[in-house]
Order: structure tokens, then sequence, then C-alpha cells
């Protein structure tokens, strides 16, 4: 590059530079709060101390890990990690794993359904159905299809709903203090 | 005086800095707080786009189904024109043709690649897609790749890619589209999700008919007359997933208006252009271990043209021609910052006919030396990513071998600094490789008119890129500015030598630009978009002091803003296109505005949902003209439509 075309080229940086400096600016505008996947990251671990899961007294005793998966994209990036690092969950430590394949769902206690699925939902549920698995999904419509707790978004704050009736049939026992924080969408007895 | 590289790292530094400053105020302990508290807590809400556009490698923009259904695109064309940095031209011999960062295409589109489901698609003969073959009521979102995208998708993505994304197979039921409107626009459409057994399978048909917009119309000879200007057709996908398994079955027909193969009624202007085509794809993705993806796929895409060379419509041409091609990529998962992606491609492609023939008789006037022409390419790349939170690193290379041109080495870098969870800066460098297509090397008329040439040079690009992408809950921004240089760019030229037209390759030219795109969404207040592209090339590809060179017919500026508004069941929608003047051939032309509206309207009726939308798409009803950079016989072009009035109903069943 040589004479006119060099200056340009110069010339366009510096445009370019001016340009940057103005979009430096615009993180003092971003929002004051936290992350909405760090907050459902925290929902997550929260729920297991609502949440009764059958021997589990017995399985503290051992060696076995708490396991949280993850099927589909992770949207948690590090804050899940962040979140449940140095704690334990029913006095075990903590372990994330990303399942790509159904039939490692079933070594799950929690199971977080992503938005972004390779897979069905339906295909997904009908593996965790009547197991001792929480799922909690990101997904519109998740708990009404079978899923035990669902997140949505209400007036910028974090909402969830549970399947009463599913968590009835999944064998784990959800506190009182859970469910009144939640919008139950299929109340256990309702079809009984 | 800084030198411009400090000036970039004190920028990078303020950028870390505010970046964290940000960050330090969600590190409250999450854990601690009750059930209560946490459910008090105002988010920043993802942007629905997820992370994928701040962590893509690339400069993406994405046009989603929201987006869509709130400013009423009725077709994929009306949606890219509002992409900053991208336009869809038009030429005498075709309309719709995806134009990135300015670089015109000439006689055939074969510069921007087409996706459907990340399958390409484009005519073996003459390399060129079309955008039509997919009606939009089907699309879920259109990603848009500016810039060189040689290395992920290999040849024909030279300016960029459009890859069109179908409708998810996640929600059963059965959609129906009903459209009418004036110069006699009548559309209906279909759409039909079913799921059984781990078997999902959508089928989608549509029809579109219309006598389209009365335009007067002076050709280079100086014979007036009017024209209808109309783009119609039909289409049909079958697009279906089996636990592993996929298969993509597109097949359309698209009639368009068309103004001769010289620009003059008696070569046809006037009379109907026919395209249709057919692409399979059958597709497996799964994984070897739990360290490594696969994904592979074969397909076999078929395309043909079909236009009219008198004016009595009695002599018309067919251009047909088909590709196989097949793919395999692997993820790797090295260790867990490191991941290696594989794959390796092959193209086959065929040109069947560009045969003359009599209408009347059906016998062959003239096959212009392109039957049976055949040429392969095959390549490989390899790309590593390293990502450690707050960059993410790649570099790849794709390694292509084609038949006639040998061996081609394309690469791209690229750093991806995530200076917070909704802000990002991304740097890119990337080289993009095209070979001629069997047309430009081979096509020759009997009446010695126009020539291909077989010693062309393929067509490569570099560029540079820097981008800034931000997020909060409102508002979502990127910006970028870029610089690139396009080498052996292949263009069709009068040679004295000859006495005709030939193809050859043009000078190293060089083009920079600024594109800028402004969401903002908020449903208690409006939701809206302000997208902006400023570009300005040299002429380094002037050839022999002509006057004639890619970038004297784009406008320097474009602007693209939408505004929506939703009250309780009804909404309301606006969009404007202003084109910046340019020069034509001859004379400059001007400022080319537009503005399209739409209302419309929600409600229930038996249990399901029926959306009603009253558009007017061109309001103000102006002739929008384009260059007319070609033939360069005539300044302009009218880019092919004026006022349209439309009413849409979508119900779902």
């Amino acid at each position: 590059m040589e004479g006119p075309a060099l200056k340009k080229a110069f010339l366009f940086r510096n445009r370019f530079l001016m340009v940057l400096l103005l979009f430096l600016l615009f993180p003092g505008i971003s929002s004051a709060g936290p992350p909405e996947y760090r907050v459902k990251a925290a929902f997550l671990v929260k729920f297991t101390k609502f949440v009764e899961w059958p021997g589990e007294k017995e399985a503290a005793s051992g060696n076995n890990p708490f396991i949280i998966g993850i099927i589909g994209r992770n949207p948690f990036e590090h804050h899940l990690e962040e979140i449940v690092s140095g704690h334990q969950i029913k006095g075990r430590n903590v372990e994330i794993r990303q399942i790509d394949d159904l039939e490692n769902i079933a070594e799950c206690h929690v199971l977080f359904v992503s938005r972004v699925l390779n897979v069905k939902v339906k295909e997904i549920l009908s593996v965790t159905h009547g197991r001792p698995i929480l799922t909690v999904g990101d997904i519109k419509g998740f708990a009404e299809k079978g899923g035990l707790i669902n997140f949505y978004i209400e007036q910028e704050k974090v909402r969830f709903e549970i399947n009463e009736t599913e968590a009835h049939y999944s064998g784990l026992s959800i506190s009182y203090l859970l469910l009144k924080s939640a919008v139950i969408v299929n109340p256990a007895g309702a079809d009984r | 005086m800084i030198h411009a590289g400090s000036k970039i790292l004190i920028l990078v530094a303020a950028a870390a800095l505010s970046g964290f400053n940000l960050f330090a105020g969600v590190e409250e302990n999450l854990l601690e707080m009750s059930l209560e508290e946490l459910l008090d807590i105002r988010i920043e809400v993802a942007s629905s786009l997820g992370n994928v556009i701040f962590e893509t490698p690339s400069t993406v923009s994405v046009i989603d189904r929201k987006t869509i259904e709130e400013y009423n695109f009725t077709s994929i064309t009306e949606a890219l024109q509002t992409v900053a940095g991208f336009s869809v031209q038009r030429t005498y011999l075709k309309r719709n043709l995806p134009t990135c960062r300015g670089i015109l295409q000439d006689h055939y589109a074969n510069k921007v690649l087409v996706m459907i489901n990340n399958v390409p698609t484009w005519h073996a003969g003459t390399g060129e897609a079309n955008i039509d073959r997919v009606d939009i009521s089907n699309v879920e979102r259109i990603e848009i790749l500016k810039g060189p995208a040689s290395v992920l998708y290999g040849t024909n993505a030279y300016a960029g890619a459009v890859n069109i994304i179908l409708r998810s197979l996640e929600s059963e039921g059965t959609g129906i589209l009903m459209e009418i409107g004036s110069n006699h626009h009548i559309k209906s459409g279909v759409n039909s999700i079913i799921t059984h057994d781990g078997l999902s399978v959508s089928a989608s048909a549509n029809a579109c008919d219309e006598t389209g917009s009365l335009v007067a119309w002076t050709d280079e000879t100086g014979e007036t007359g009017h024209l209808h200007e109309y783009i119609d057709g039909s289409t049909f996908i079958l697009n279906g997933e089996y636990k592993n398994h996929r298969l993509l079955f597109n097949a359309f027909s698209s009639h368009e208006s068309y103004l001769g193969v010289s620009q003059k009624y008696a070569t046809g202007a006037g009379n109907d252009h026919y395209m249709h085509g057919y692409l399979t794809n059958y597709g497996y993705h799964g994984k070897v271990t739990d360290r490594i993806d696969f994904n592979g796929g074969v397909t076999l895409d078929w395309n043909r043209r079909n236009l009219s060379r008198t004016s009595d419509d009695n002599t018309r041409a067919n251009i047909a021609g088909y590709r196989i091609a097949g793919f395999a990529r692997s993820g790797i998962r090295i260790s867990r910052y490191l991941n290696l992606e594989l794959g390796a491609d092959y193209d086959y492609r065929e040109s069947l006919e560009y045969s003359n023939y009599d209408v009347t008789t059906d016998t062959l006037v003239a096959d212009n030396n392109m039957k049976n022409k055949t040429v392969y390419e095959y390549s490989g790349f390899c790309q590593a990513v390293f990502v450690r939170n707050p960059f993410q690193l790649s570099a790849g290379s794709r390694v292509s071998f084609n038949e006639m041109f040998g061996l081609n080495v394309s690469s791209r870098g690229t750093v991806v600094y995530t200076i917070n969870e909704k802000n990002s800066l991304k740097l890119i460098y990337g080289q993009s490789y095209r070979a001629p297509s069997l047309f430009e090397l081979y096509f020759e008329t009997p009446t010695a008119t126009v020539f291909g040439y077989e010693n062309l040079e393929p067509e490569k690009t570099d560029s540079y890129e820097i981008a800034y992408l931000t997020s909060t809950g409102k508002f979502f921004m990127q910006a970028l500015c870029f610089y690139a240089n396009y080498y052996n760019k292949i263009f069709r030229f009068d040679d004295p030598d000859l006495g005709a037209k030939r193809y050859r390759n043009g000078g190293t030219f060089s083009a920079g630009g600024v594109e800028l795109e402004l969401k903002y969404r908020n449903p208690g207040l409006f939701n809206g978009f302000l997208n902006y592209n400023y570009i300005r090339g040299d002429n380094g590809d002037e050839y022999e002091d002509n006057d004639h060179f890619n970038f004297k017919y784009i406008p320097e500026h474009s602007v693209s803003a939408g505004i929506s508004k939703s009250i309780k069941s009804f909404y309301v929608s606006a969009v404007s296109n202003i084109r910046d003047k340019t020069e034509g051939a001859f004379e400059k032309i001007d400022a080319q505005p537009t503005l399209d509206f739409n209302l419309g309207y929600t409600h229930d009726f038996k249990g399901r949902v029926i959306k009603h939308i009253f558009s007017v798409k061109n309001v103000f009803d102006r002739d929008v003209l384009v260059p007319e950079y070609v033939r360069r016989e005539l300044n302009q072009l009218p880019l092919g439509y004026g006022r349209s009035i439309v009413y849409s109903m979508r119900m779902r069943i």
C-alpha cells in the first residue's frame, strides 16, 4: 500500500478509533441488576434446600457427589460454578456436568434444561418421568409438559412455576415454603 | 502524539476497567439471600439472541422471527434491506441480488453465499444463489455474516453469507397464511409440524401470484414502454429430524420481471424470467466420544433459469446445473480451554446447459459452450478455539484444491474479549476465496458477442474488523469498523481486440466502513431499531481510466430505522430505508427514501390465535432507483416495486 491508499488507510483508522472511543463510553449506561443467569444459578442451588431426595441422608455418608446436569447450551457460563464453589449440597460435593446423552440423565439430581436443545423436551421428560430428578427448565410450557420447575421473567424479576403433580410422581418431596413462592401449574390431586 | 497502537491499548484498557467496575456491582452473595429476597431482585434480562452473537467469532446480524412479524417483512429481501452493511440490488438480468459491504455482483450473484439451515445452495453453472427459494413465513431467523467467510463455509462466501434458519420443529401444530393486496397480489401458505416418538417433521408450502406494479421504462435504444414489475412463485420445504438424522428438501419456482438479455425490449424486456430448483440434504450429527462430536452430510442441489431472449418470446434460454456436495465436521475438546474444529468438504459441479432454444419448434439455437462442463473442488479446514475467560481466541485455515486452480489457503484469526456479561469486543482478521464459475470460464455466444475466459484467477479478499457489542435489558448495540482489500474481482468488460465482451480480473481495490446496529426493546414504551452504514472504497479496479469501478455506484451512507408499538391487541409499526445519493453511469442518482407502515390486530377465535395485518409498503410510491452498473448504457434501473397495499391473516391451529 502506498501514497493515497496509505493515507486513506490512516484516515479510516483515526475515524475508527474515534467511533470506538464513543462506544466504549456505553458500558457506563449498563443496568445495575445482576445478570439473569447469575440469579437463576442461585435459584437452582437454593431449590435444593427445599427439596428432599429419597435416601439423601444415607447418600450423604458416602463420597458420591451431588450432580447438577445441564442439557443443551449452558447459559450460566461461569456463574453456576462460582455460586457452588466452596459449597456442598446435602452434605455432598457438587459436580456440574454437561449432559449430551439422554442415557446419562439418570445420574443427575438436578437437571437444568436449556432453551437451546438438540433433542426434544418431550424426549427428555419421558426419561425423567417418575424418577427423583429435579428438572428445572427455562422454556415456555416446560412445566405443563411435565417438567418440575420452570423459570420465567416477570417485570425483570425471576419467577418460577412448579408442576406439583409431576413432583409427586417423581418421589421428590418439595417443601411448602418453595411451593408458596411458585405458581402451581398442575396442583397435586388435580388428576386423581 | 500518542502512537495509534498505544491508543488502541489505552482504549482496550478503558473498556476493561469500565467492564470490571460494572461486574463488581453484582458480586453480592446470592446464596445467602432468602427465597423472597431472590424473587425481589431486578435482573438484567439476557438478550433473546443469547450469548451466541456476543461470543461468535464473526460479525453476525440476526433478524429473528419476532422482528419479522413486528415489522411484517413480507420477503427475505425486505428484511435484508434493513441490515447495516447489506443491501439487495438489481441488474437488468436479475432482481433481489444480495449484496454485502458494497461488493457488486454483475450478471450472476455469486459473491454472497446463501444457506438454508447451514446447507449452501447455489447454481452450479453460474454460482448464483436465490433468496426467494424460501418464503419468509417459514423462517425462524436470518443470520447475516458480513465479511469474508470462506474459511468457515468455503467458496462463494466471498463477501458474506446469509443463513436462513427454518421454523423450529419444537411446536406442533398447523399455521395458515393468507395474503391479498394491490396489483392482484395473492399469497397463501400452510405449515404443519408433527412430532411422534422422536420423529419431528415440518412441511410447508406457499404460493404467490401478482401482476406487479406497472412501470414506465425506456430501454437502451430509446424505445419506451411499460413493464409489470413482479416477483411471485411457489416454495415447498420438508424438514425432518429423527434422533441423529436430519433431512431437508426444498423445491421452489420463481417468476420475476426482467429487462432482457441486453436491456432492450427487442431482447426480451417485459417477458417472464423463470427459475426453479431442488435442494436435498441428508445430515447426521452425533457424538463419537464424550470429547468428540461429528456432523456430516450430503447435498444434491439442482437449479435452472429460463429467460426470454426476444420480444416475441419465441427464443428462450435454459441455464441448468447441479452440485453434489459432501461434508464432514468434527469438534474435538482437547482440554477445558482448547477445542479443535476439523472439517472436510467435497463439491462436484456440472453445468448441464446454457441452451438458447426456439420455443415454437423446441429446437436448439445455440449451446453457448456450456454443455456438460464440470469441475470439482475439495477442501479441509482446521480451527483451534481457545477459551479462557475473558478471552476467546481462534485461528484457522482452509486449504482448498480446485481442479482448475490448484491449491489455495485462506486463513482467519479472531480475538473475542468479553468485558463482562453484556459487553464484548471482537478483533477479526479473515480471508476469502472464490473460484470462477463455470459460466465465467467457458461461456461463449455463437454470435461472438460475449466470452468467458479460462485463464481467470480466483477472486480473493482479506479484511480487518473491530466490533463492539453491548446490551442492557432494553438496548442492544453492535458497532464495527472494517477495512478490506479485494483482489482479482471478476467482471465483464468490452475487449477492443475481440470486439466483444469478455470476463477478466480487475485490479486490487480497498474499502472501509462503519456499521452500527441499535435495538431498543421496551414493550411498555416502544420497540425500535436503527441501523446505519458508512462505506467508502477506492477506484483500484478502474480499468484503463474508463470511469467504471465498483465503489462508484455505492452510496456512502445508508440508514434503516423501525419503530413498533403494541397497545393491547393492536400493534402499529413503521420501517424506513434511506440510501444516500450515488453516482450512476452518467449522472448522480438522488437519495432514495422509502417508508413502510403496518397495523396489526390479534384475537382469539375458538381457542385459535388469529393475527390480521394491514400494510402499506412504499407509502409515498417512490420510484426507487439503483445504478445500472453492468452495461452502463442506462444511468439507472427501477428497483422494482411501487406502493402496495397488503392485508395478511395468520392463524395457528
